[in-house]
């Protein structure tokens, strides 16, 4: 993992207070532009292994047509960006539409414990 | 927490920073490829022997530069929004806390259950142990129990402040004659630190803001010894 801790032991008068690991205690940081381990975005790495394959091989197969070097490093280009922006763009769709369904799966089964052997649980049963 | 040299953001402690997160990374990836993209045109504009003195108007490539960004920016505007409006929302506190800004503390209000209040000050540099956090430990921290929704009330007794906690995305004006809310819930133990963000006198930077966040029992634990 790309996580570096910066203190190997709790340097906070908190911890030897009430013997608690609090967050503050271990400051870890992370390798990399703005400490971001950009794997961790969702969609990252689908987006550029799409992309830049596309990228290549779009280029490639415009210079193997035409010879023209200048132009078929522009077609590259081209179809990286907008294969990264439209890809980028429906990955994120799908995957904040995900985590919103999934955000309420959980309440719904944390209510479930609240409302089981209640009226409100066979009244949403016999719906 | 931030250390020296950070430029990115704090890991989230709420749900609405993760949100604010997500939405940053996903922006940032479009700004980078259009910066990109147009910084590509320029070098390539550097190698280009094409010429046209007679170039009057180019209907087509104007509708392409026209409608292409039009649509970025769409794609753009309907998460923002969507975060926009996130942000406004109150589900139903189950805490609501008062927070007032003096020059230059913080002082809190538990008003919810018995009456607590206290005074936030920062530990000065002599009364600071040797493993505490210079400049943003305080010596009343403010006690949040995990999960549960807080509703934050902000004002100020004199001057304009800025209460804010970076780790859970929450920045509000504490304005004199004014109250300011914010809603959010921490969803993991620790200590969050955050620092006034609006000038307002000599020790500007000297009044800093700790939340620590821990189980339930422990804060009403906490609540009840304060209220003693």
């Amino acid at each position: 993992s790309l996580e570096r801790t910066r203190y190997a032991t709790c340097k906070h008068y908190l911890c030897y207070k009430f013997n608690i690991r609090v967050s503050a205690c271990f400051i870890t940081t992370r390798m990399g532009l703005f400490e971001k381990d950009f794997s961790q975005i969702p969609c990252f790495r689908q987006t550029f292994m799409y992309s830049i394959s596309t990228g290549l091989g779009a280029g490639i197969v415009y210079f193997l047509l035409t010879s023209k070097i200048r132009q078929a490093t522009h077609f590259g280009v081209g179809s990286y960006a907008i294969v990264t922006l439209g890809y980028w763009a429906y990955c994120r769709y799908n995957f904040s539409k995900e985590k919103q369904r999934t955000g309420q799966l959980r309440k719904a089964l944390q209510h479930q414990v609240a409302y089981e052997g209640t009226e409100l649980e066979s009244k949403v049963k016999g719906q | 927490m931030a250390s020296w040299s950070s430029l990115g953001f704090q890991d989230a402690a709420s749900p609405l920073m993760e949100q604010l997160i997500f939405f940053y990374d996903y922006a940032m990836l479009v700004i980078i490829l259009i910066v990109t993209l147009v910084g590509y045109m320029m070098a390539s504009l550097f190698f280009n022997k094409l010429t046209n003195r007679f170039l009057m108007e180019g209907q087509t490539i104007e509708m392409i530069w026209t409608i292409l960004p039009a649509l970025i920016l769409i794609f753009i505007a309907l998460p923002s929004l969507r975060l926009l409006y996130l942000l406004d929302e109150v589900g139903s506190p189950e805490i609501t806390i008062k927070v007032i800004g003096h020059q230059w503390y913080w002082s809190y209000e538990y008003s919810d259950f018995l009456q607590v209040s206290f005074d936030s000050y920062m530990l000065p540099p002599n009364e600071l142990p040797d493993n505490g956090f210079r400049l943003l430990d305080v010596d009343n921290r403010t006690v949040l129990p995990v999960n549960a929704q807080v509703r934050v009330l902000i004002s100020a007794a004199d001057v304009i402040h800025s209460w804010t906690v970076p780790a859970l995305g929450v920045k509000a004006d504490a304005v004199p004659g004014r109250l300011n809310q914010v809603s959010f819930a921490v969803n993991r133990p620790g200590l969050f630190f955050g620092q006034c963000s609006e000038i307002c006198g000599a020790n500007h930077s000297f009044m800093p803001i700790v939340i620590e966040s821990t189980s339930t029992d422990a804060f009403l634990n906490w609540i009840s010894s304060s209220s003693d």
